[in-house]
């Protein structure tokens, strides 16, 4: 059994903004509403300058707090360790929101409508407006792995297969894939590197690993 | 042949015909139409094969003008350049940029926009976007609206085209310049792609009529020279002007700037969200698949977005702008205050300040006052109360979804000598001034902005389709306008030496060897992305070193 996790790399990261553009449009995610977000602080001292840039999204807790506050069980974990929602059980309570320590939960107020397929003749399947008034969040493109799956590819490893933030960092600050496979790209990252995770004092036990600025 | 600046013996001096100072969008372009010519090529690129931090913070500086992206980010430094942030979705997981050619009254001298013309019109540039579309690949070439729609999945909206016209911008995909065009670049014989190698400073002979040779320096502390008969400035719009200014050993003030001007008028599109439209027949969505999202039309990505028409440009004397609206599915409640609008009147003002007195549970301090205010402006006051209330019922009994359009602007900022890149105090880890720029836009802009979206209103009540609400207002500037990461103008391009900086032919105007290529030669902006102008542009000049130089 896979377990996706996800290592940021804060010596490289540029705080380019381009996975948070590209999450934006990839998931129709409405201007109000950020599944990814970027933290970034500057140090001068002198004419010397230090940038730092976090980008930061769903944690995907081994144990979320999201998940236990959820009065309807609309949000999920797969086998894989993935936090999902379920957009036909939420409510939208707002209670996954104030309970992730993370800020990476909001409900959509409004939401737009992709028509493209339309115009190809294929049904049109990003109809979005069942998706006003609930929560949504990162979910790591799952769509894209189990598809990549199906198809035989590995995610981490294969573009198709990983998440797009991943596969379209500009700086290959992002890396993705299967902690509990030892020969993946990810494990040999987490192994050779100094990892922290963000308050991990919670007992969250996020997936989201970042390896620090030691300059900084 | 690509080569790691860091490698390069400490002081030595590299000898070529042409060197090319940044590899981003114009400086692949031209090195990529130099590939096999009868020159030799040194490329120069500060980053890496990728962006990376160290490099990136080279590109930290100041803005103390109209609120911007912090410069580090705006622009990536490594091979590519900002292709490397074209991330606008064209479909089917592929990302690109919006373009499109500047239009014809772009190039004009316009009386209602200062320091505005262009040294040639756009027929000289046509035969070159032509080309930059065939190199952009987003071919067939053109953009005329027959060429790109289908009359029956994706009509046009039936508007009187001498007022609103409905143009095409088509989308090129980031791959060929990033994946094909690098690699050949990469691959070519002539070529040597220098990289982590930042040109610091541009020497010239005593009376800087010509370059001798410009001196690169490395972050590990090597530095090295290079010598060619000619260099191209293709840095982007902000580090033209830097490294042009930092230039000061043998022109006080920086190479090519005797009269001022570089680092001056500074450029950005206009880019802001405001007003909504809302469609008088609830099916509309479906008829405008056009505008609604990027859709592929012959193969290539593209999207109808509404204009001024020339015609109204002219008569109005309004700069040019675009408007994109994308459509949204939003709870009727949502848009509420579109139709009853707040109101700030006197009276209303003054039965506020009564109410909070109370609310705090003392007297207001003159209350007879305020009472006498009320009285005098009791239709505002009853139409306040009218509206609120009509809000509160209709957000609790309306759980209806709306379909409606958000409105996206873009919009050509007007050329202002005040808005200007200027060497900061800070310095960066080659001891070179950093940037320090003032971004400032004049209300011509705004106003434009306003009355254009007024005509587009007009236009579409006109015809019936709906109707528009435009909440900007002319004296305020809309929260919040932001850029759309494109530098321009700050190198403008005029055959005066008096008013630019470089000739058509974009040399710098009193040395004989120094070109500049990219968006810092436009001397206006238009609406549309600079991209495939700047391809276009370095096309024209690699003809042009071809014609004058026989490379």
């Amino acid at each position: 059994m896979a377990r996706w996790a996800m290592v940021i790399d804060l010596r490289k990261c540029i705080g380019c903004s381009s996975c948070i553009e590209i999450c934006k449009q990839v998931n129709n995610v409405p201007p109000e509403n950020e599944w990814r977000r970027l933290v970034e602080h500057t140090a001068k001292e002198g004419d010397n300058v230090k940038r730092w840039f976090v980008t930061m999204n769903c944690m995907h807790c081994v144990n979320p707090p999201c998940l236990k506050v959820c009065p309807t069980k609309a949000t999920y974990q797969t086998k894989e360790g993935i936090v999902d929602i379920d957009h036909k059980q939420c409510i939208g309570c707002g209670a996954c929101v104030l309970a992730c320590p993370y800020k990476a939960r909001s409900i959509n107020r409004r939401s737009r409508m992709s028509c493209y397929e339309r115009i190809d003749g294929s049904k049109v399947e990003v109809e979005m407006h069942e998706h006003i008034g609930i929560c949504r969040k990162c979910n790591f493109c799952k769509s894209l792995i189990e598809t990549g799956l199906k198809n035989g590819l590995q995610p981490g490893k294969d573009p198709e297969a990983t998440p797009m933030c991943v596969r379209y960092c500009i700086s290959e600050a992002l890396a993705f894939g299967n902690i509990d496979d030892p020969n993946s790209k990810i494990s040999q990252i987490l192994s050779q590197n100094k990892i922290v995770r963000i308050l991990e004092e919670l007992g969250t036990n996020p997936v989201v690993h970042y390896i620090p600025d030691d300059e900084i | 042949m690509e080569v790691d600046g860091r490698t390069i013996a400490h002081d030595k001096n590299l000898q070529t015909d042409i060197c090319i100072i940044g590899a981003g969008t114009a400086g692949m372009t031209l090195a990529h139409t130099l590939i096999n010519r009868k020159c030799k090529v040194i490329l120069l690129e500060s980053g890496g094969l990728k962006p990376d931090k160290e490099s990136q913070i080279l590109s930290f500086g100041e803005n103390i003008g109209h609120q911007y992206f912090p410069l580090d980010t705006a622009r990536p430094r490594g091979f590519g350049g900002s292709t490397n942030r074209w991330f606008l979705a064209m479909g089917e997981n592929h990302f690109g940029a919006r373009m499109r050619p500047l239009d014809s009254i772009d190039f004009e001298k316009r009386d209602e926009i200062p320091y505005s013309g262009w040294p040639f019109d756009k027929t000289v540039l046509d035969p070159y976007y032509k080309r930059a579309e065939d190199f952009c690949k987003i071919t067939p070439s053109g953009f005329q609206l027959e060429d790109w729609h289908d009359p029956k999945k994706t009509p046009p909206l039936a508007l009187d085209q001498k007022t609103v016209e409905t143009v095409i911008f088509k989308f090129g995909s980031r791959e060929p310049f990033l994946k094909d065009y690098a690699k050949e670049i990469i691959k070519a014989k002539n070529i040597k792609l220098l990289l982590h190698a930042t040109v610091t400073d541009i020497e010239a002979t005593e009376n800087t009529q010509k370059i001798t040779r410009v001196h690169a320096s490395c972050l590990d502390g090597g530095r090295f020279q290079v010598s060619a008969k000619i260099y191209v400035l293709a840095c982007g719009g902000i580090e033209n002007a830097r490294l042009l200014l930092l230039s000061n050993k043998q022109q006080k003030d920086g190479l090519g700037n005797q009269y001022d001007l570089v680092g001056r008028f500074f450029m950005e599109h206009l880019h802001f969200h405001s007003g909504l439209f809302i469609p008088t027949d609830p099916f509309l969505f479906q008829k405008t698949a056009l505008y609604n999202a990027v859709h592929w039309i012959k193969g290539v990505p593209i999207l109808g977005k509404l204009a001024l028409s020339e015609h109204m440009l002219r008569k109005r004397k309004l700069s040019n702008y675009v408007m994109q609206i994308k459509p949204l599915i939003t709870p009727y409640s949502s848009i509420l205050n579109y139709f009853y609008p707040a109101m700030e009147s006197h009276g209303v003002a003054s039965l506020k300040a009564f109410r909070n007195s109370l609310l705090r549970g003392k007297v207001p301090a003159e209350p007879g006052k305020l009472l006498l205010d009320i009285r005098a402006d009791a239709k505002s006051v009853f139409l306040t109360g009218y509206r609120n209330l009509n809000k509160k019922v209709l957000r609790h009994l309306s759980k209806k979804n709306l379909h409606v359009y958000t409105l996206h602007h873009m919009s050509e900022q007007t050329p202002n000598p005040e808005s200007q890149v200027m060497l900061g105090l800070q310095k960066d880890v080659f001891g070179k001034n950093r940037i320090f720029l003032n971004w400032r836009f004049s209300p011509i802009e705004i106003r434009s902005a306003v009355q254009s979206q007024e005509i587009i209103a007009d236009e579409l009540k006109k015809t019936g389709i709906g109707q528009l609400f435009v909440t900007m207002i002319d004296a305020l500037k809309p929260h919040p306008i932001y850029g759309g990461w494109h530098h321009m103008g700050t190198t403008r391009m005029n055959d005066n030496p008096k008013q630019g900086v470089v000739d058509q032919n974009c040399l710098v105007h009193g040395v004989s060897n120094l070109y500049v290529a990219g968006p810092s030669v436009f001397p206006t902006s238009g609406y549309a992305n600079p991209c495939l102008t700047i391809v276009a542009m370095t096309i024209k000049l690699s003809e042009h070193l071809k014609k004058y130089f026989g490379y």
